[in-house]
């Protein structure tokens, strides 16, 4: 594996628009784009930054610029770590508890309290599922965002109450339509 | 069609435990409970904390999150015609339900008896398999859904029994 001082230095190497740029909004996606391609962004860390600030300071960004780029990239690498984890959760939670009509014996799982556990960042990854995968999240939902959507929108069944939770996550800008 | 999820969970199950050629699509619509109740548009479960999921036939009591009571769910049954009975076995013109539960009598599951064929039973496997026929109650019993904690029965043409009848007619003529 190499270094993390001669990746970068080959990521401005290899780009040589980084080193032009004026326009700092496309530099950023350039960078963005080039940093997501080219490095595994889980190996994106604090180290990162600090080898990009101190050797590379022919790249025409400013430290804010190059911090922000990498926050991007991390939330970025956070957010699919957090779907990995979900989803094989909620996969082993449907297989090992699909069979029990108790909604006490369903939500007392362990993947779903994990689930729980994580707070509104796991709520985008839920409502893809349920309007993929329609499943009472409902309980873990209402728990999570201190907020009823169903009761809220007057749904009266199964089939509303996913389509109020799913119109409650595009305007709480949770997911995109 | 097998399920191998199912047989991997109800231990008592097995390949040759239920009709392989008779299972439902998945349908998340519908849970055992429904099914046992002739239902398959809808989740019954008498949950006091969310009244659009789960169904609970309104006249009755809704119960909090771990404290549902074999009762409930039996009144439940009752108030579709179903009165308690002891024997499994099936009989000409009459429908029978079994309702599963823990040691504790916390109801988990119930079945639905088939008015023939090879296959006794219909059991909906939870919230969101399928549903299948299976020959006896054992069958589906186990370390998840317990064993039969009730068992319930009615006629299959809605009449009352001739003995609940009889029971009517001199509760009326003694108090009047």
């Amino acid at each position: 594996m190499l270094p993390e001082r001669i990746k970068l230095e080959t990521a401005a190497r290899k780009n040589p628009f980084i080193k032009k740029s004026e326009d700092i909004t496309y530099a950023k996606r350039e960078l963005n784009d080039w940093l997501k391609e080219h490095i595994d962004p889980s190996d994106l860390s604090e180290k990162y930054l600090v080898v990009l600030q101190t050797t590379h300071t022919h790249i025409h960004f400013s430290d804010n610029v190059s911090r922000e780029v990498l926050s991007e990239s991390k939330k970025s690498s956070d957010f699919e770590k957090l779907k990995k984890e979900f989803n094989e959760r909620a996969d082993r939670w449907e297989k090992q508890t699909g069979f029990h009509s108790s909604p006490v014996i369903r939500f007392m799982h362990n993947d779903y309290q994990s689930i729980m556990a994580k707070g509104k960042e796991v709520i985008p990854h839920i409502l893809y599922r349920i309007k993929r995968k329609p499943d009472d999240w409902f309980w873990a939902l209402r728990h999570i965002a201190n907020f009823d959507a169903a009761v809220a929108s007057g749904a009266t069944n199964f089939d509303e109450a996913v389509a109020a939770w799913l119109k409650w996550g595009v305007d709480e800008n949770y997911i995109s339509e | 069609m097998r399920c191998p999820h199912i047989e991997r969970y109800l231990e008592n199950l097995g390949e040759h435990g239920y009709d392989h050629n008779d299972v439902s699509p998945a349908n998340p619509k519908y849970n055992c409970i429904a099914w046992a109740a002739g239902e398959d548009h809808r989740h019954w479960w008498p949950a006091d904390w969310d009244l659009i999921t789960y169904y609970w036939p309104p006249h009755l009591q809704r119960e909090p999150f771990g404290q549902q009571t074999l009762q409930n769910f039996i009144k439940a049954f009752q108030s579709l015609g179903y009165k308690k009975c002891w024997f499994s076995y099936r009989q000409k013109g009459i429908e029978k339900v079994a309702i599963y539960g823990t040691p504790k009598n916390v109801p988990t599951h119930a079945v639905r008896q088939l008015e023939s064929g090879e296959w006794i039973w219909t059991s909906k496997c939870g919230m969101i398999d399928e549903d299948i026929k299976h020959r006896k109650l054992f069958n589906v019993g186990g370390n998840e859904y317990g064993k039969v904690i009730a068992l319930l029965k009615r006629r299959r043409d809605g009449k009352p029994f001739l003995i609940d009848v009889i029971k009517n007619w001199l509760t009326k003529k003694f108090r009047s």
